[in-house]
């Protein structure tokens, strides 16, 4: 028995049973002919239904991809606070913010000349080394190595650091000055809560 | 629906030919659209017919669920308790995914026992259905498994109290049973080690009943659905393509499933769970009243009602295997109760003394409860014995030719 | 139609946990019901009986101060009453008892509290009860314990098998001084302080219980859809 035959609706199959069969198995995007009243009002269902039950379904994903997103928790610990004085002058170290590294250098008389001195050799990025410290003496940037993402050791010929995975160098007010980074170290949202303490975040 | 043999047709290798070119090379198109679209379903099956593809769509939604449980759960003994709360507490949502897996649990086994149920009035499960009717059954353990080891991993008393009441089962076991719970906690108590495999278990065997809900399928679509008449189809109008009319009738059944699943989820989460549960585990105390998940109190009901251990574990395991035998047991050339006068009687018993099974199962087993499960336990059995007499003595009513 | 569907339930409950405990009388909670919210002032004085009674030997170790500002507390009234205990705002609840003198005194280790009235048949109106079970009339005593009260426990009418370890916590009336003046009654502290408890077991009660009542709407229409869809499309198969 040709499968076909299977779904139709009669017994006999003329070649009229296909015409039938199509007009039996009405689908969304069945065309109302005019006039119609029955096949628009079925129409008119099928597309309504569809289309409300699409919409609760995508509505549906929403809190499953919400879910995703850093939890409450995680949100409370969004900034950390840092005591300068844990810093000696003229080094840096480096704390976790947000699960990320940054680095904290408390610049000596002599590294801040030699940092706005960088501002003319600093030509991938270039940005004036006054616009990445709000206070002179705090360097705050992320520790991570604008190409793709290593944690840049000190060193390098710009006496700032150097990427170990790619070789990258940044200076003394973490701008780029030798690729594969094209971008400079960024700086962090931060503030000064006190002279002895700032706030990443 | 391969039985057609199409010569391979050359189709030009271009962009506007896609479709056309790749359903060549695979035809999973058509393939779904044989199986899904064009499967021929009886035209007359009742809205019993409808918790098969719900079943689907509830076991759908407890992988997609539990997967993003998964994603912040930690299946460790010392963070599982806080796991969840955390879940409950900080991630976004997620007291509705979790509500969800919960109350979705329990709405799966009431759908796959109407399931059962509807497979046993219409006598799904005779021939040439005896393969679908035990893939079905497989599908029913492997659930009560995955069921029984999800409900460890929140770490509560109820789980810990659950999780080595049931494995303490297998000790009955003769010579090795207790080397073998004590392998199967990998320690010498329900402990870490237990939890951790539990959790791994319960994440892989959803997608195994997936696999055996193929081959179900296969086999329903090979013999193609029985129906409320249980008399084989000969007529081609007997037959109706499965969509559009059973996907919109299973939709509509959809849309009223979820309400109740949904009330549950947002105005009772708790009602089918313990409140012990919210209760870290705890090894040096049991709790007052140990009760097992719903689904299995006719079967825990069974367990508690023979005073031997042994054979108590034997009528409990045994109670779910019979359901295998039970197209050789059932000799009736009828299928469907509709035409057996005596079957109809005694399947409506049979859900009777089922309920109250799962009632008795939730009472402490002492005086009279005790003997009420036995009488119950007594008449479960007593149901697969008589079938084969029933056949009998049963004159079974005259059968339509057709539809 | 929900409130029939809850008394449904209700009626439905199983029986198992009907335990060795006295029946527990309801209460109308605020925070039942579709259109409830959590009450910010009754969670302000549950807060206030939570921190200065029972915070002495229990800990609430899933909430901490932050949480407050979910139920309407700003972040500086939050900062306040953190600094106030001498906590920083993110700490969680946890009692100055350290476990080793705990157990040193009452043999155990009091139970964290935050789930409590999720972890009792009950809830809230077990709480509430619970605060008002204590009694010293020896003919109630006889009445539950004809054995007497065990050495170092005391007698409560509901808690299961009415030997409680704990001592009456809300021994009088003022106890705390509230926020809102307040008169800190026993039945006061009581009811305050089971609505705080309810809110630390289930914070996301109230948004479960309004998205549930437009997830239901929707899904009612949906149905409906649904179901005058499959009428017209099976409007051309013979009925058999």
């Amino acid at each position: 028995m040709p499968l076909k035959k299977r779904y139709a609706m009669s017994t006999d199959h003329t070649p009229s049973d296909d015409k039938a069969l199509k007009a039996n198995t009405p689908t969304a995007h069945d065309e109302a002919p005019m006039g119609d009243v029955d096949a628009e009002r079925r129409a008119f269902l099928i597309n309504t239904t569809a289309a409300f039950g699409v919409a609760g379904a995508a509505c549906v994903a929403v809190p499953f991809l919400r879910s995703l997103a850093p939890s409450r928790a995680t949100q409370a610990m969004a900034t950390t606070d840092v005591a300068l004085s844990e810093i000696p002058e003229g080094e840096f170290r480096t704390f976790l913010w947000q699960g990320k590294p940054v680095f904290i250098w408390h610049r000596n008389a002599e590294q801040i000349a030699k940092a706005r001195a960088q501002d003319a050799t600093s030509t991938t990025d270039p940005q004036p080394d006054a616009e990445r410290v709000k206070n002179d003496t705090w360097l705050v940037v992320l520790g991570i190595c604008s190409h793709l993402g290593c944690v840049p050791m000190q060193g390098g010929d710009a006496d700032g650091w150097r990427c170990p995975c790619h070789g990258s160098q940044f200076d003394l007010s973490g701008r780029v000055v030798h690729g594969p980074a094209g971008k400079n170290l960024e700086v962090p949202p931060y503030a000064f809560l006190d002279d002895n303490t700032i706030r990443i975040g | 629906m391969s039985s057609h043999f199409t010569p391979p047709q050359p189709v030009e290798n271009d962009i506007r030919n896609f479709g056309r070119w790749f359903e060549d090379r695979l035809p999973i198109a058509s393939f779904i659209g044989d199986h899904l679209g064009k499967y021929p379903t009886p035209r007359n099956l009742n809205y019993m017919w409808n918790f098969g593809s719900l079943a689907g769509i509830a076991l759908i939604l407890q992988i997609i669920t539990g997967l993003f449980l998964a994603m912040h759960y930690k299946g460790d003994i010392h963070l599982a308790f806080d796991s969840v709360q955390t879940i409950m507490r900080d991630i976004e949502w997620g007291w509705v995914i979790r509500n969800m897996h919960m109350v979705g649990a329990s709405f799966f086994f009431i759908v796959v026992y109407i399931h059962i149920g509807r497979g046993l009035y219409f006598g799904s499960y005779k021939s040439p259905r005896e393969v679908l009717w035990g893939l079905g059954i497989v599908i029913f353990l492997l659930m009560m498994a995955t069921a029984f080891m999800g409900y460890v991993l929140p770490w509560g008393q109820m789980s810990y109290w659950g999780a080595t009441v049931i494995t303490n089962l297998l000790s009955v076991i003769p010579f090795v049973g207790p080397d073998i719970v004590i392998w199967l906690w990998g320690g010498y108590s329900v402990g870490d080690p237990t939890l951790s495999r539990f959790y791994a278990i319960h994440f892989v065997l959803p997608f195994v009943i997936v696999g055996v809900v193929i081959l179900h399928i296969w086999a329903l679509h090979l013999h193609k659905s029985n129906n409320p008449l249980g008399i084989d189809l000969k007529k081609a109008d007997d037959y109706i393509p499965f969509h559009p009319y059973y996907t919109i009738k299973d939709i509509f059944g959809l849309g009223v499933y979820l309400i109740p699943f949904t009330f549950m989820v947002f105005f009772a989460p708790d009602y089918l769970g313990h409140p012990d549960n919210y209760i870290p585990a705890n090894p040096l105390v049991t709790p007052a009243h140990i009760v097992p998940e719903w689904y299995f109190l006719p079967f825990y009901a069974i367990l508690r009602a023979i005073p031997i251990k042994e054979l108590g574990v034997l009528a409990m395991f045994g109670s779910i295997l019979i359901l295998f035998v039970l197209p050789w047991l059932d000799r009736s050339p009828v299928r469907s109760a509709r035409f057996r006068p005596l079957y109809k009687q005694l399947f409506w018993l049979f859900v009777v003394n089922f309920l109250i099974l799962g009632w008795v199962g939730a009472k402490p087993a002492e005086g009279m409860y005790v003997t009420i499960a036995q009488i119950c336990t007594a008449l479960y059995f007593g149901f697969f014995a008589l079938l084969p007499v029933l056949a009998k003595v049963e004159k079974p009513r005259p059968l339509p030719a057709t539809l | 139609m929900i409130r029939m569907m809850m008394v449904g339930l209700a009626l439905l409950a199983p029986a198992a946990w009907a335990g060795e405990g006295a029946a527990l009388p309801h209460k109308d909670w605020g925070f039942e019901g579709v259109r409830a919210t959590w009450d910010k002032d009754e969670l302000y004085r549950g807060y206030t009986v939570a921190t200065q009674v029972c915070m002495a030997c229990h800990s609430f170790k899933y909430v901490s101060h932050r949480d407050l500002m979910r139920v309407g507390f700003t972040e500086s009234e939050v900062q306040t009453l953190a600094k106030a205990l001498n906590m920083d705002m993110n700490a969680k609840l946890k009692t100055g008892m350290d476990d080793a003198t705990a157990k040193e005194t009452f043999g155990k280790v009091p139970p964290d509290l935050s789930l409590m009235n999720r972890a009792r048949p009950g809830g809230a109106d077990y709480t509430y009860a619970l605060m008002h079970g204590y009694s010293d009339d020896s003919a109630t005593i006889v009445k539950y314990l004809p054995g007497g009260v065990p050495q170092g426990a005391y007698f409560n009418t509901y808690y299961p098998g009415h030997a409680i370890a704990m001592a009456n916590p809300l021994s009088g009336p003022g106890l705390v001084t509230y926020h809102d003046g307040k008169e800190a009654t026993v039945d006061q502290m009581a009811h305050d302080v089971s609505v705080f408890m309810q809110w630390t077991a289930e914070p996301e009660r109230m948004d479960r219980q309004a998205w549930g009542v437009y997830v239901l709407i929707y899904l009612f229409i949906f149905t409906v859809l649904a179901y005058l869809t499959k009428r017209v499309i099976w409007k051309d198969v013979k009925k058999h």
